[in-house]
């Protein structure tokens, strides 16, 4: 056979020759079989590294309420307590170095996504208290009423100089009142909102307020403004037992 | 009769020849296999308890600023699922944006085909159902990966080299439960990692921090005191899709025959 | 933007992560090497089972087989989230991914390919190199003298024994050759038919199917590029009034082509019915065992995608080409109308394959829509999109444009018969 013959893979045996010099600069020297044999080891074993070394952007609770203490006594005992700082606050990262401030999120979407009323069976999402955001005061935020921290009572509005003592205060005298008001719609009211400042009540002032105009009920209940106009609400409607099955009498 | 060159020559051929599988030997004794294997005393396990879950989303976002995969992007390392199975025997299922803004809407989002109202009247049951990459025992994402960027280490968690991956997708198809995905910028594939770079600081995953009504714990399957290992070991538990010999080591407390 | 977004509509339930991410050039790929794979089966009928007739279309069918090679890497490369790190295929193969067969298997075909052309051409080279020799007038006879020289790998030797020897080497590549190309169309059906995930690519028939219609489609490509250029050979003869040679007058041209054709042509029925009977086996048995996949599938297949399938495939590709060449006094006109038709059938095959895949959910209860970019908006929807598409079948015809000019296909009458091969 004459030798031309083999002129061909001579040719191919240079070029991977080649490709075997070109392989061992361009191939890291860590890669090969690792833990898991060829089959599911096989990589470069720095690579490892790159994944085990990234920044830790959230904290934890533990790492919150080591400045933010206030917040921390306020979610005691609330239903809120379980969730984490940074789940609303957004992730922590080196706060407060950087970043100096997290965000604080105002918006219906935040609350909604526990707090959109699904009543499912068969899931926790069920047992949770929710709204429907069409019609429980749409367009409005959530924090203008209830206190994220403490949600089983609403912050009062800024306006709403009145407010110093949450209702706890008022119930030793007036039990009757405040256990009557719990469970109601407008367990979320602080008495003062109505009743105004309680001050060093009962020595001074004697007595609070006892506000019977329509325009204090119309702050919220807007849409009640052509409703019996010229009446008195709280002819029909018993303030602290708000429901609508809890009327003094049947029309 | 053998020249003493000759034999010296066929000594040298055979002693060489003998050489090479020996050498080959040393390699592979069971010693050395057994030390790379060993001890890696931990292998992550991960439990989902879908009683549990609420479907808030918050895990999704967690993982999201955690692990910088963009929020707004239409893919994540994990996501919630929603089943509704209603009166008339009709299952429905969604995870809307990947329930990284939770579910806040009745309504049963069908992509193309609309949003579906459901009565709330007529729901027998519902639930949420939260996923991720089961880091499998045998990932057949590993196994079709051509050029070795993706890989299981010791502790069991699959980590994807993103300086080797060439982004052919062959790993994404390969993937049984969609878990995989192109990160939208560094274009190479992605998936959940377990939080390796907090697991291994005694930290739980973001997801699993996140978590308010404890749906989702990550464990040491090799440690008997483990909750998560207690749980797996003593209550029912479910993995997903267990006839494709994936071995996956999530396991879910509570999913249902629909599940997908 | 994540990767497949721009050309997916999801429908019903489908996990988050879930898109078209194998787009046309994952369709083009296996078109490619199938029509690479099917023109060497077809040279090779020549070289190695001495079937004369093909002698002519053999050697063009080499050269263009060698032409389509990196014809079927451009698809890969445009695919590739990340081109330039191709390379860590033929580097680090990890060979239980049938994908990582490639890097080995490409560049052995490659190589057989080059050797058989050189052992077929290494004549021409000398015989150009001789001749160049001594002018050294003007770069381009410069440079093709510097290139036929090189070509020789310094193999002058034109004696009987040594032109004997190229011919028995390149049966022996051709022999070789045949497995090998194969194997280079029947991994890429391992590539779908391995992967468990999918309902519809898990099959073992994949690799099967995928190369007995890869030689369908090398036969049926390799037939119309010959009848083409026929034509526009008949055409210029024509044109020019040349003298052909007494044993080639215009009849007898026409008379050698559809000899040539109705023998091809025999083939093409015989592996298209073939290609039609797996396929069909392969549905029949889903719908037969109705695993819990079937549902899905059948609402796909019979559904969105029952155009696709069965008018555009199985009927306008397959069954209407195959009665109109089984029906006598086939003519070229009419042959080259049926395998343009078989050709259109084999890509919907891959087309059906790969998006059909891709056409429901892992969920088994949501379904996704391939929109194929046509008009580009971004680099992405240009190079996976129409554009790409129509970049990926031009290629290999203008690198035979080149080869050509090296390697020629159509030696005046009466000159060529003396190549090797």
């Amino acid at each position: 056979m004459s030798g031309h013959v083999w002129r061909p893979l001579l040719v191919v045996l240079v070029l991977v020759g080649l490709l075997f010099v070109f392989r061992h600069y361009y191939v890291p020297d860590d890669f090969g079989v690792h833990a898991g044999g060829y089959s599911y080891g096989w990589y470069r074993q720095s690579a490892i590294q790159d994944w085990r070394w990234l920044p830790i952007r959230y904290q934890g609770r533990q790492t919150c309420v080591k400045c933010h203490a206030d917040e921390a006594t306020d979610l005691q005992g609330m239903p809120h307590v379980v969730i984490q700082c940074e789940n609303c606050h957004g992730p922590a990262n080196k706060h407060p170095k950087d970043p100096k401030k997290l965000t604080i999120d105002r918006t219906r979407e935040l609350c909604l996504r526990c707090h959109a009323k699904l009543a499912y069976p068969s899931s926790a999402r069920g047992g949770l208290r929710g709204i429907d955001a069409a019609t429980h005061h749409p367009g409005e935020e959530c924090v203008s009423c209830h206190n994220p921290h403490k949600p089983l009572l609403p912050t009062p509005a800024a306006s709403d100089v009145n407010v110093r003592h949450d209702n706890q205060y008022c119930r030793p005298c007036h039990l009757d009142q405040v256990d009557v008001v719990t469970g109601m719609p407008h367990q979320i009211i602080y008495c003062e909102s109505c009743h105004g400042y309680a001050g060093n009540h009962p020595t001074d002032p004697a007595k609070l307020t006892i506000d019977k105009s329509r325009t204090l009920c119309l702050t919220c209940h807007k849409n009640m403004a052509e409703h019996n106009v010229g009446r008195v609400c709280t002819t029909c409607h018993d303030p602290h037992k708000s429901s609508l099955q809890f009327l003094r009498f049947q029309p | 009769m053998m020249t003493r060159k000759e034999f010296l020559k066929k000594t040298a051929i055979v002693a060489g020849g003998v050489l090479i599988p020996v050498a080959a030997l040393e390699v592979l004794t069971p010693e050395r296999l057994q030390a790379i294997q060993a001890d890696k005393a931990v292998r992550w396990g991960f439990l989902v308890d879908t009683q549990r879950c609420v479907g808030c989303g918050f895990c999704v976002k967690a993982c999201k600023l955690e692990n910088d995969v963009p929020y707004d992007a239409d893919a994540s390392r994990t996501w919630v699922e929603r089943y509704v199975l209603t009166s008339d025997g009709q299952f429905h299922a969604d995870s809307p944006e990947e329930g990284r803004n939770g579910f806040t809407v009745g309504a049963i989002d069908q992509n193309e085909s609309g949003m579906l109202p459901i009565d709330p009247k007529t729901i027998e049951k519902a639930y949420f159902v939260p996923k991720l990459c089961n880091q499998c025992e045998n990932p057949p994402c590993v196994q079709v990966c051509p050029v070795g960027a993706t890989f299981r280490t010791p502790e069991g968690v699959v980590l994807v080299d993103r300086t080797w991956c060439i982004g052919c997708g062959y790993c994404i198809m390969a993937c049984p439960y969609g878990a995989r995905f192109f990160h939208p910028e560094y274009h190479t594939a992605e998936k959940c990692t377990f939080c390796y770079h907090r697991i291994n600081d005694g930290l739980p995953s973001a997801c699993a921090q996140a978590c308010p009504f404890g749906a989702r714990q990550i464990g040491d399957l090799k440690d008997p005191e483990d909750p998560v290992t207690k749980t797996i070991q003593n209550e029912r538990v479910m993995v997903l899709k267990s006839e494709f010999g994936t071995r996956p080591q999530v396991y879910y407390v509570g999913l249902d025959w629909e599940v997908r | 933007m994540v990767h497949g977004a721009l050309w997916t509509i999801r429908d019903l339930f489908v996990l988050p992560n879930e898109y078209v991410y194998w787009t046309i050039m994952i369709v083009m790929y296996p078109f490619m090497t199938g029509l690479v794979a099917g023109a060497f089966v077809l040279s090779s009928l020549y070289h190695v089972f001495g079937v004369k007739q093909l002698r002519d279309i053999a050697r063009f069918a080499l050269v263009f087989s060698f032409a389509l090679l990196p014809g079927a890497l451009v698809p890969l490369m445009l695919h590739l989230q990340h081109p330039l790190r191709g390379i860590n295929v033929m580097m680090t193969p990890h060979f239980t991914s049938a994908i990582a067969a490639f890097g080995v298997v490409f560049s052995t075909y490659a190589a057989i390919v080059a050797g058989e052309i050189w052992f077929v051409y290494r004549r021409h080279f000398v015989e150009e190199s001789l001749a160049l020799r001594g002018s050294h007038k003007g770069l381009r006879k410069r440079t093709r003298y510097t290139v036929f020289t090189v070509l020789t790998l310094g193999a002058f030797d034109l004696s009987e024994r040594s032109l004997d020897t190229d011919r028995k080497a390149t049966k022996v590549l051709a022999a070789i050759g045949i497995p090998v190309a194969l194997f280079l169309h029947g991994y890429a059906g391992f590539i779908f038919g391995s992967v468990k995930a999918n309902a519809l690519w898990m099959t073992p028939l994949m690799p099967v199917i995928f190369i007995v219609s890869a030689v369908v489609s090398g036969i049926a490509f390799v037939m119309l590029t010959y009848i083409v250029v026929m034509e526009f050979r008949k055409l210029l003869a024509r044109r020019r009034r040349r003298k052909v040679a007494a044993a080639e007058s215009r009849e007898q041209l026409a008379g050698a082509e559809v000899a040539v054709i109705r023998i091809t042509a025999k083939y093409l029925i015989a592996f298209l019915l073939l290609a039609m009977g797996l396929e069909l086996l392969d549905l029949v048995f889903r719908r037969y065992t109705a695993v819990k996949s079937w549902e899905v599938l059948r609402s796909a297949v019979y559904g969105h995608e029952f155009k696709q399938v069965f008018v555009m495939q199985y009927g306008i590709g397959a069954l209407l080409p195959l009665i109109l060449l089984l029906l006598p006094r086939l003519s070229i006109k009419r042959a080259a109308l049926c395998v343009t038709l078989v050709l259109f059938g084999i890509f919907m095959m891959r087309w059906n394959v790969v998006i059909g895949g891709q056409s429901f959910s892992l969920t088994l209860a949501g379904y996704m829509q391939y929109v194929l970019p046509i008009v580009p908006t971004s680099y992405e929807t240009a190079k996976e999109g129409l554009v790409g598409a129509i970049a990926v079948l031009l290629f290999p015809f203008v690198l035979f444009a080149i080869l050509v000019r090296i390697c020629p296909v159509f030696s005046p009458p009466g000159e060529g018969r003396e190549l090797a091969g």
